[in-house]
């Protein structure tokens, strides 16, 4: 009795252990690791600990290995794809850039890295999602905010800490030591539109620029708060990929080092770049950001059946509910936020309301069906920061009011009531006057 | 000739028609001034309702095209052929017909 009693107490701690770790709500964990060489695995080795401690199988093997390939007979082998192979000149044929641009149209995610000698393959990725990376041989420099440890250097390992505006959403917290980075930049084609599909994570300071350290600066590819370091992507399937310019960020030899910025502060921090890489490949693996709708239904106010109708008429009054969650990494979770719009649209929004939610997460939009006849479609359109996009559009019929639905005298037409009667009135007069007239 | 003399000259030889034709000409007013204010409120207002409008607007259109046939079926000096009572007849019918559909279509 007790030894059973044992056996369900250690399964369902077993259980609760594999239950906290953080996962995406739709993908698996088998993560594969892409290296220029096998020694380099050594190198990052606190970084793959990390991830191996949440749950993800990691597969390691060399970028150009003919053997590796991330789809079998149609069916994805991984999940997830780390790129730590800047210099490999010719990527394997299953992994190589159409692969991985397959790979993400099919919603996995992918890690990234480059560095100072990024040879084409990784450079045509990055291009394929709107980044130009400077040219060979090329860091980022920075006179200013270069760690102190590099000061009869180049200037080129930089203590950075310029998060991008959609740092918050993306890392969840801009309270980060600096990061320590070294590597080449990139600049954000793209970068001013309102898509939000790339976001720029960690850039340089003011004062840094993109230049081959070696050679006379002429024009540089990006210059101050333009250069990017990191970025971050998300596709409009909300698959996402996160692309940084330095490998050696993820690095152990930085992630156990300490900051000392030139300028003096802070001084001896240490650096923060495990919990920025874990935290950047927490939402790159979606484990956090991802955002659901359901329970989606629409029904004619004071129905007390609430039965969704797939035809309304001109000026009922309708409610439109849904319930959006989010994913904390282990669970759904009510998501309450005070700008989600449900749009009532045919051609051009006839209304655009912003809808009202409980704390359970529960969204009410009602309003009044336009006096405008035709085939509208009810719009929620949520693209946030750092958040996966909503897109819902559902198509229904408004029809006119059928002519007993009208009311019965409108009070509009009354001179026309007035005038018919009257007309009648006067031809009974006029047979009067007219027959008994006596000239 | 000035438009006052024209207008003077007019007035008295309008009096000498026969009051027959004098008290159909005053009916013809009333449905011509119904006509006019209805269609310059439709302007005003707008079309709605289009039914409405039009069988109101046709009642009083109607009633003084109707007016005007039998004042002309009923003047002496056009020698027509239809006695007075048969002008009268016909005249009664059309009004009926026209008052019925205008009631119909007033909605």
């Amino acid at each position: 009795m007790t030894l059973l009693r044992l056996a369900v107490v250690l399964t369902a701690l077993a259980l609760a252990c594999a239950a906290t770790q953080p996962s995406s709500p739709y993908l698996g964990k088998r993560a594969l690791v892409l290296l220029d060489s096998m020694e380099q695995k050594q190198s990052f080795s606190i970084y793959f600990a990390a991830l191996e401690n949440k749950g993800y199988e990691l597969t390691f093997a060399r970028a150009d290995d003919a053997a590796v390939k991330l789809v079998e007979f149609g069916e994805y082998l991984f999940d997830q794809l780390v790129l730590f192979a800047p210099a490999t000149e010719r990527l394997a044929a299953g992994v190589d850039a159409t692969a991985v641009m397959e790979f993400v149209r099919a919603g996995r995610s992918v890690v990234l890295a480059g560095a100072s000698n990024m040879a084409e393959p990784m450079r045509e990725l990055a291009a394929e999602c709107g980044l130009v990376f400077d040219e060979q041989d090329s860091y980022v420099l920075d006179h200013v905010n270069f760690d102190a440890s590099d000061a009869d250097g180049p200037h080129t390992l930089i203590a950075a800490d310029g998060f991008g505006l959609a740092a918050e959403a993306v890392l969840g917290t801009t309270e980060l030591n600096p990061v320590l980075f070294r590597g080449i930049g990139h600049a954000v084609l793209g970068a001013g539109d309102d898509e939000g599909l790339v976001l720029e994570v960690l850039s340089g300071s003011a004062f840094a620029y993109s230049h081959v350290p070696s050679q006379t600066v002429e024009t540089p590819l990006t210059v101050g708060a333009t250069t990017a370091l990191v970025t971050a992507l998300q596709a409009r399937n909300n698959a996402r990929m996160v692309v940084s310019g330095s490998i050696e960020l993820f690095s152990d030899a930085f992630i156990s080092a300490t900051v000392t910025k030139a300028s003096g502060a802070p001084s001896g921090v240490a650096s923060g770049n495990l919990e920025f890489a874990l935290r950047l490949t927490a939402w790159a693996f979606q484990e956090r950001g991802m955002l659901r709708l359901s329970n989606t239904h629409h029904y004619k106010t004071g129905d007390a059946d609430k039965v969704q109708g797939s035809v309304y008429r001109v000026k009922d009054d309708i409610e439109f509910h849904t319930t959006i969650e989010e994913w904390t990494g282990t669970a759904w979770q009510p998501y309450t936020a005070s700008d989600v719009q449900i749009e009532f649209q045919m051609l051009d929004p006839y209304v655009r309301l912003t809808m009202t939610h409980d704390s359970a997460g529960h969204y009410v939009g009602a309003f009044k069906v336009p006096d405008v006849y035709g085939v509208f479609q009810f719009k929620l359109t949520y693209r946030r920061h750092g958040y996966s996009s909503l897109l819902y559009a559902e198509q229904v019929v408004v029809r006119p009011f059928r002519h007993n639905e009208f009311e019965r005298f409108i009070t509009q037409a009354w001179p026309y009531y007035t005038s018919a009667f009257s007309m009648m009135g006067c031809f009974f007069l006029f047979s009067f006057v007219f027959l008994h007239n006596r000239d | 000739m000035s438009l006052l003399a024209i207008a003077t000259e007019f007035v008295e030889e309008y009096e000498k028609t026969a009051q027959r034709l004098k008290v159909i000409d005053a009916f013809l007013v009333t449905a011509v001034l119904t006509a006019v204010v209805q269609f310059v409120y439709c302007m005003l207002v707008g079309t709605f309702p289009f039914n409405s409008f039009l069988a109101g607007f046709f009642s009083a259109v109607g009633s003084a095209i109707l007016l005007v046939c039998l004042r002309i079926q009923v003047t002496p000096s056009n020698n027509y052929a239809i006695s007075v009572e048969r002008a009268y007849a016909d005249f009664v019918l059309c009004n009926v017909i026209l008052h019925l559909v205008v009631v119909n279509f007033l909605g």
